[in-house]
């Protein structure tokens, strides 16, 4: 009875998604298609429309600093083109089912992932436009 | 071997673990007293996509018009509500001495004045006509004992929209400051004022701000703001979040009435949340039924209250404030006396509510939820209901 009882435990927490940050990281990057992350800049295009000018200017920085990988997580691509159509390069993704909401990655504003050479998340911040001057890690 | 009961036993624990409480929550609805009469297919060009939170009903060329601020395209959009048609555009420049950027609401009143309002700011207003000529630039003089000097943290949308009214602008405007910290709610914050273009001068009204029952309390953002409208008789029309009753003020907040108006899906109270983490305020926002939009419907007199529903807060799903549009709503619907008429419930995920408007034909509700799987970038359809 006591391994019933055991196995009663393992059946109720069978199906528990309960994933490291590092797990998730992994499987979103994955899902996405972006390979060996060093910098990944992860913007929401789909939750406040009067951010979009700040967005814009987020993305022109970002490509002056180059390095970045940036996602941009939206279902619309008409969106993402209209807004940065002249900013899209090879370093550009798309999470058109809004996975990075799912994960819990980011909550609302710009959120930047960097990665040491092993690998692991070494740094994880948020860009606050509230400040005048966007700094970039 | 095993019992045929503790197998019984194991496959009911496995089956319940898999099910999110968000499904067993599912089913919650009554009666929708609201009828579904027509709809109407909006065209969206290349330019434009399914954002309409700044949004105007006006009369345009002859033509009953929904006036779009378009943000993705900084544009000011016109259709027509007879054909869902684009039938104009104000393209604004980016670049150069006409250039108009940090739009963050507008208010058309004809084709001659159209006032372009900025971001988290009562200056820098231009009126431009129809061809988006800019004829005049208004910064008024402001108030000297505002709470930060210069800054009056203006904003503008379809849930709060400014009004140019008898020569003026009548605005409301944001807290800069953490609600959820203990005494902010308590202070003597003026939400909303008055531009007079007559005297050049900015008046907060020192009766706005937040109601008697937001004061001993610490709320999330999200449950401390309110939604205003112009009604009947040029009376205010605010619906504070957490608040059950409606309160109406006359034009420059001298009187105020208080209606009311709790909904039928409003079980329990929002809880009193100090210091609360994001994840707390999420909690708190998505699984308490709370209100949101008001509407006026001026051809049948008609004044509507939007609802939130609440529902279980899942944390490994509900990780942004965008979480909300899974959330059920309901419709209150009053006379223009505030008699109740009746409370229509929608299912979540389909419809945008903070997108709706009143029209000639009744409540127009688009389908641009953006967990709605019909979710087109070219086209939007609204669904239309009569209203009494």
């Amino acid at each position: 009875m006591k391994y019933l009882y055991l196995l009663f435990l393992l059946a109720v927490y069978s199906c528990s998604q309960a994933l490291s940050e590092k797990e998730k990281l992994e499987q979103y990057f994955g899902i996405i298609g972006v390979e060996n992350p060093k910098k990944v800049l992860i913007i929401h295009l789909d939750g406040c429309s009067g951010c979009f000018s700040y967005h814009q200017i987020l993305m022109k920085k970002v490509n002056e600093v180059g390095n970045y990988d940036v996602v941009l997580v939206t279902k619309s691509k008409k969106k993402a083109r209209l807004l940065f159509e002249e900013d899209f390069n090879q370093n550009t993704y798309f999470d058109t089912n809004l996975e990075a909401l799912d994960f819990g990655l980011i909550t609302g504003f710009p959120t930047i992932y960097i990665f040491d050479e092993n690998g692991d998340l070494s740094e994880k911040s948020e860009i606050d436009y509230g400040t005048s001057n966007l700094i970039l890690p | 071997m095993w019992p045929k009961k503790s197998f019984l036993l194991i496959l009911l624990a496995i089956v319940f673990s898999c099910q999110t409480k968000e499904d067993k929550s599912a089913g919650i609805g009554s009666v929708n007293d609201l009828v579904l009469a027509d709809s109407l297919i909006l065209s969206l060009d290349e330019r434009s996509t399914p954002e309409f939170n700044y949004h105007q009903i006006g009369d345009f060329l002859d033509q009953e018009s929904f006036i779009n601020l378009n943000l993705v395209n900084n544009s000011l959009d016109f259709y027509n509500l007879s054909e869902g048609e684009i039938i104009h555009r104000i393209q604004f420049a980016s670049e150069g001495p006409d250039r108009i950027t940090n739009v963050g609401g507008f208010y058309y009143h004809n084709e001659d004045s159209i006032f372009l309002l900025q971001k988290m700011t009562i200056s820098n207003i231009k009126l431009i006509d129809i061809k988006g000529k800019i004829t005049n630039q208004l910064s008024p003089i402001l108030p000297l004992d505002l709470e930060i000097p210069g800054l009056i943290n203006h904003f503008s949308t379809s849930l709060s929209p400014s009004y140019f009214f008898q020569n003026a602008i009548y605005f409301d405007q944001g807290i800069l400051k953490n609600t959820s910290a203990p005494g902010v709610l308590g202070g003597d914050f003026r939400s909303s004022g008055r531009f007079d273009l007559n005297s050049d001068s900015v008046f907060l009204f020192p009766k706005s701000g937040f109601p008697h029952f937001y004061k001993d309390k610490a709320l999330p953002i999200y449950l401390s703001i309110s939604s205003r409208v112009l009604g009947k008789n040029n009376e205010w029309i605010y619906s504070w979040n957490a608040l059950d009753s409606i309160l109406v003020y006359d034009l420059n907040m001298n009187d105020r009435k208080a209606i009311y108006s709790k909904s039928k899906f409003k079980e329990k109270d929002i809880p009193n949340t100090p210091n609360a983490s994001l994840e707390v305020e999420l909690e708190v926002v998505i699984s308490n039924t709370h209100y949101c939009k008001v509407l006026y419907d001026p051809y049948r007199k008609n004044y509507l209250r939007f609802v939130q529903i609440g529902r279980f807060f899942n944390p490994d799903q509900d990780n942004t404030i965008m979480s909300i549009f899974k959330n059920d709503f309901s419709i209150m619907l009053y006379d223009e006396n505030w008699d109740f008429i009746s409370e229509s419930f929608f299912e979540g995920s389909k419809h945008n509510f903070y997108h709706a408007f009143i029209g000639q034909k009744g409540l127009y509700i688009p389908r641009t939820n953006p967990n709605f799987e019909g979710l087109d970038e070219d086209k939007v359809v609204f669904d239309i209901y009569d209203l009494l």
